[in-house]
């Protein structure tokens, strides 16, 4: 990589990193308001290395705009996540919360990333701003915090559309990037509006004081929208014993694994869209498929008694799961030792196929599973016709669209990679002692973004496979690409280096 | 003299016998968990810190504990309410109760949650306010932070501009 390159890369990071930096007024608000002065501190010193590492990146590329490529845009994507777990982690850190700052940039990325396994201890006495902090990082990292950078701070161009791509988003909602990152924006917030008001009128109901209704119905609102899974308590859900409140958040956890497309394109008054889309065909038919298998298999057991137990229970795990939310209403341990190794294999497919593309969601997504499925179709029929015909097979999706080689291909490679990544994450657990049903179940949610745990993921897990889950959350969220030409510049960036220094030492 | 030592020693016994039988010995709630399908509908005792919202519902009320191995929900009748003053959270440090009831792996009347539904509790341990001071280099660091933070922002928006 070139200075200029590296002067354009620092410009624009610089510019995320001040955008995200501007959330932090948030959790220092609020630690105002409650009254807690040490996560006050914490936030202003985290707020001040935002801004130095912000402005000091953004004045160190000034100048080197205009030459914008492919490769810049998605290096300032990868890149900045990297950057944003190192700096988010700060305030985490300082809460004393953390076993270590691993495990603090892990519980960051898993906010990020949308996944939602945590190594933070002591969940049940966490200071209001903190807690503001974990779940604005999951709300934030659903929508993407390039899309944040790109409303408000960072102007159009075409630098726009590539740091966009980069960060796992291709769909236009508007001709302009700007325009549509906007959009994206304008959506969650008017759900964020909408989801709070009634999950804290619900709250109030079950009885939580109306501090913590109000509280939690944000919270629990931006981790359902965002698929991201976090809670401000231990128990997850479950701390709520209300099938009310569950049901609530199911609703929230669907919309917002939807494509920000199909949104857009109902909000515009084509209502049609929701039944002919790809995508909601392939959530609906994924969906009812594991729902079907997982209750048929709990009936075989006869650990739930009543349908309103098999709803709250099975159901909800696999809506959790299938939207890559992970929200828990069950104990760890219960996967093991209630779920058995059906209900297991069960629940990680449900996980690996996840949302929709271009949602908060995580996993290999429906439109991909949707395509998949339509080229099985294209080819059987091709196997069964006559030599002369020539079948094109089409899918809707926001419009109809032909079913080309290209699109075939892409979708391939993507699933591959998915699998890939999954099984890498298998083999390091099984590798560090644990068992194969629990290393596929907690690879299945952390390739997926998903969040659940079957109790891999704690402090104590080993540090290796901290790291290695990091980087696969990292890479499955990007969708691999921007996060390969990351990799992939910082080999040839070492391998040049080695060579001018072998070179100088002869 | 040995017979003395040897009603003492007999009586001690029969005493913790006695409470055993009475109160029972405590469990935590990570064993609960863990081995939930054999203490499925059995009497059990814990002892734990009462965190979080005490949740009323009707006649009786929903109040989560945590004992450092696990949380579980209790489900408690309403008079028993005023028994816990303080509940864990954010420098505060909830009662520790102690806990006598029946547990259930997946009680089917409770949408299949894993729970406790309480017959008897007692607070064994008042807790309270928590507040533990700042640390020093908190502010120092803050202090020295924020005017570069300012300066550089201030150069960044000057050139921008």
């Amino acid at each position: 990589m070139k200075k200029d390159d590296i002067k354009i890369v620092s410009y624009y990071m610089g510019k995320i990193v001040l955008g995200v930096g501007i959330l932090l007024i948030i959790p220092i608000i609020t630690a105002i308001i409650f009254g807690e002065y040490e996560p006050f501190l914490d936030f202003l010193i985290a707020e001040s290395i935002f801004i130095i590492i912000g402005s000091g990146l953004s004045l160190y590329g000034k100048g080197c705009i205009g030459r914008f490529r492919w490769r810049h845009g998605l290096i300032i994507s990868a890149l900045s996540w990297l950057v944003l777990m190192v700096l988010s982690a700060i305030p985490y850190y300082l809460s004393g919360c953390f076993g270590s700052y691993l495990d603090a940039m892990f519980d960051v990325m898993s906010g990020f990333t949308t996944t939602g396994v945590v190594l933070i201890q002591d969940v049940d006495h966490l200071s209001n701003s903190l807690n503001m902090w974990r779940h604005l990082l999951t709300f934030v990292g659903g929508q993407g915090m390039v899309v944040l950078a790109l409303s408000c701070l960072i102007t159009k161009g075409t630098g726009s559309v590539y740091m966009y791509v980069g960060e796992a988003k291709d769909e236009k909602l508007l001709p302009n990037v700007t325009d549509t990152a906007k959009a994206i924006w304008s959506i969650s917030l008017i759900y964020l509006i909408v989801g709070t008001v009634i999950l804290t009128c619900a709250g109030l109901y079950i009885g939580l004081s109306p501090s913590n209704s109000f509280l939690h119905g944000l919270w629990i609102f931006m981790a359902a929208w965002s698929t991201g899974g976090f809670a401000p308590q231990s128990q997850n859900i479950l701390y709520y014993h209300s099938t009310i409140y569950e049901t609530i958040t199911i609703v929230f956890l669907v919309i917002g694994s939807f494509n920000f497309a199909l949104h857009h394109s109902i909000w515009k008054g084509n209502k049609k869209e929701i039944y002919k889309n790809i995508e909601m065909v392939s959530f609906v038919t994924t969906l009812f498929i594991t729902t079907t298998l997982a209750i048929g298999w709990f009936n075989k057991l006869g650990l739930y008694q009543n349908s309103i137990s098999l709803f709250s229970k099975v159901f909800y795990q696999i809506v959790s799961a299938h939207t890559t939310t992970g929200f828990m209403n069950v104990y760890t341990s219960q996967f093991i030792n209630d779920w058995g190794s059906m209900g297991i294999i069960i629940i990680s497919i449900a996980m690996l196929i996840g949302g929709s593309a271009c949602s908060t969601a995580g996993g290999i997504k429906g439109l991909r599973v949707g395509v998949f499925v339509k080229a099985i179709i294209q080819n059987m029929k091709k196997l069964v016709s006559t030599e002369n015909r020539v079948y094109t097979e089409k899918y809707h999706f926001i419009q109809q669209n032909i079913l080309s080689d290209e699109i075939i291909k892409s979708t391939l490679l993507i699933i591959i990679l998915y699998i890939l990544t999954f099984s890498i994450g298998v083999i390091a657990a099984v590798y560090y002692g644990y068992d194969i049903n629990a290393a596929i179940f907690e690879s299945a949610s952390v390739t997926g973004n998903v969040g659940l745990t079957i109790g891999i993921t704690s402090p104590s897990m080993p540090t290796g496979l901290k790291i290695i889950y990091i980087i696969i959350m990292w890479i499955a969220r990007l969708e691999f690409i921007s996060a390969f030409a990351l990799i992939w510049d910082t080999c040839r960036g070492v391998k040049k280096s080695w060579e001018h220094i072998t070179k100088k030492s002869a | 003299m040995g017979t003395h030592y040897q009603k003492i020693g007999i009586g001690i016994i029969m005493w913790i016998l006695i409470s055993i039988r009475i109160f029972g010995a405590s469990i935590n709630i990570g064993t609960l968990i863990e081995k939930a399908s054999e203490f499925d509908k059995n009497t059990v005792i814990i002892e734990a810190e009462a965190i979080g919202d005490i949740l009323e519902r009707g006649e009786y009320a929903w109040i989560n504990v945590n004992d450092g191995t696990g949380a579980i929900g209790i489900y408690i009748k309403n008079e028993d309410i005023d028994k816990i003053k303080h509940t864990g959270k954010y420098q505060y440090v909830g009662d520790t109760i102690k806990v006598k009831g029946t547990f259930y792996h997946a009680w089917a009347e409770q949408s299949g949650d894993m729970a406790i539904k309480a017959d008897k509790i007692e607070v064994i341990e008042v807790g309270g306010e928590n507040k533990q001071p700042i640390h020093t280099y908190k502010w120092v660091m803050a202090g020295l932070l924020l005017p570069v933070a300012g300066i550089l922002y201030g150069i960044n928006k000057r050139i921008n501009q």
